[in-house]
């Protein structure tokens, strides 16, 4: 896998897993939202229903007081809806306080008490309809009376402070909740745009890179190509030059076999015979006359010494070294001339001949010699 | 009569908020009234034609309460504010905690607490046989089931 892309999805990877722990939180800031806003929910509906109560106790009370003043069936049925909405609302806040024992407690002391001011209120009803009017009285003006009132709004206050608390309580709760997860996302926020900033530097330079390596290389191809055409016109060049050469040398080639081809013919034209030997006297070249002169084949003649065909005539001469004017013209260098000598002819009697030698140099240094031989006629020895 | 065809009788019903329940020959004659009128009628209508009924208060955060009354043969529940009926009545599992939160959604807004209550237009109140709040437990709610009235120690004569 490309290192770039490597280094990319590893960036993407923490962006996605920032993203994802950001939507975790959220989440979980959301449910606990939910939460709070539920048991806000739940304390404004007991707070409510705690209300309710005490006003259906009011209206309920008022009703009947209304209903013995003046016995009217609207009163009656006024406190009756009353009391049974009272019996209503209070079911209601038990069900709704039964979770905290406190809370339990304190609606079950309400209700004690509400349960006393039902009591009294069927009491009342009772010397009532039974025309008790001293019962009545005693009823109505009982100390006792005033003392459970009081005890119900100091019971019903405090259930009200509480829950006062417990919202006030909630309320900060939520605010730190609320800020929580503000800076959980602002953290988040933040650390997801540096990372998509540092995705898209680590991208821009990435890029630049590769854009610099491609001029690279796109010079490198023009150098190259420069470089080509340069070597391909020096080659034209040389090749053109080749080819004059090779006309040349062609050319010339044409004109050196011509010359030897004729210097062939010349030579071997040449009625005289004519001998090509090497410093140590031994024979390489003959012409055509050489081998008639001798009689005998080019075997017998190439590679083979000069003593086996040629004896000086001079008195004298030691056997053995009978060539030494010739040795001592290739040692030194200089030319011989009508030097008198026998060519020895195989089955006949030698021939006298008068011998010339011209050394042969390369560059200054004598390397053989070329023997041309004038027969002298009748002359057999 | 079922479910629907009730539902269908009170569609140009207009609402109209009382504090009490009506007697249900004034919200007949009237054809105006609001969800307690309405589910009172259909707890008091339904059950002489062989449906057990219950009839459900769901108390909204904010907002006044509002009473539904449940068909337990058809899981289905009658809402004063979907009377007009054209498929099918809403259904809900018979929870009062599923009935309420079905309600609630429907009416955009949370629950706190859901009554079931039983009520006679002889005694002209009602009575909580059954609560569920939301904040408890689910798994101490009551079962979704009739539940016979308790003594009420506070009605008064």
């Amino acid at each position: 896998m490309d290192k770039s892309f490597r280094l990319i999805l590893t960036f993407f990877s923490v962006v996605a897993a920032g993203l994802l722990t950001i939507v975790v939180i959220s989440l979980s800031n959301s449910t606990r939202a939910v939460k709070a806003a539920d048991w806000v929910n739940h304390s404004h509906a007991f707070i409510s229903e705690i209300r309710e109560t005490m006003g259906s106790l009011n209206r309920a009370e008022g009703a009947l007081n209304a209903y013995l003043i003046t016995a009217d069936p609207d009163h009656q049925a006024d406190y009756r809806i009353a009391f049974g909405e009272l019996g209503e609302h209070l079911e209601v806040a038990k069900a709704l306080a039964a979770q905290s024992s406190e809370e339990a407690n304190a609606v079950a002391e309400l209700e004690t008490l509400l349960l006393t001011r039902s009591q009294r209120a069927k009491a009342i009803l009772t010397a009532y309809r039974n025309d008790d009017q001293a019962q009545l009285k005693a009823t109505l003006q009982s100390a006792e009376d005033t003392e459970a009132r009081s005890m119900i709004d100091r019971v019903t206050k405090d259930i009200l402070d509480r829950q006062r608390e417990l919202l006030n309580e909630r309320d900060q709760f939520a605010f730190r909740d609320d800020n929580r997860a503000r800076n959980a996302l602002y953290v988040g926020s933040l650390l997801t745009a540096l990372m998509l900033i540092g995705t898209a530097w680590f991208i821009r330079d990435d890029l630049a890179a590769r854009r610099r390596a491609a001029d690279l290389l796109a010079r490198s191809n023009e150098e190259l190509e420069i470089k080509v055409q340069e070597r391909t016109a020096e080659l034209v060049v040389a090749n053109q030059k080749l080819r004059e050469e090779n006309l040349e040398s062609r050319w010339s080639n044409q004109a050196l076999e011509h010359q030897l081809r004729y210097s062939g013919l010349i030579i071997n034209s040449l009625s005289e015979p004519i001998l090509v030997i090497t410093k140590a006297l031994r024979v390489s070249r003959v012409n055509p006359a050489a081998l008639r002169a001798t009689q005998r084949d080019i075997v017998e003649l190439v590679d083979h010494t000069l003593h086996d065909i040629i004896k000086l005539t001079a008195p004298g001469t030691n056997q053995t070294d009978s060539l030494a004017p010739l040795t001592e013209a290739l040692q030194f260098g200089f030319d011989v001339r009508l030097l008198p000598v026998h060519l020895t002819v195989p089955g006949q009697p030698d021939q006298l001949a008068n011998l010339n030698l011209f050394p042969l140099r390369d560059r200054d240094r004598v390397v053989g010699a070329v023997i041309t031989l004038y027969l002298t006629p009748s002359s057999t020895s | 009569m079922n479910p629907k065809k009730f539902a269908n009788k009170f569609e140009d019903f207009r609402f109209e908020l009382h504090k009490e329940v009506q007697p249900a020959e004034r919200f007949l004659q009237r054809r105006a009234g609001d969800c307690d009128d309405y589910a009172v009628l259909a707890d008091f209508i339904l059950p002489a034609r062989g449906y057990e009924t219950r009839l459900i208060h769901i108390r909204l955060a904010g907002t006044i309460a509002h009473a539904v009354c449940y068909v337990t043969e058809d899981k289905v529940y009658l809402d004063y504010n979907k009377r007009n009926v054209f498929f099918t009545l809403t259904k809900s599992d018979p929870s009062l905690r599923a009935i309420a939160t079905k309600v609630a959604d429907s009416l955009g807004t949370n629950w706190t607490s859901v009554s079931e209550f039983v009520y006679s237009y002889d005694h002209d109140y009602k009575t909580i046989t059954a609560t569920v709040v939301r904040t408890d437990d689910p798994a101490l709610d009551p079962p979704p089931t009739k539940a016979p009235p308790p003594s009420n120690a506070f009605n008064i004569d």
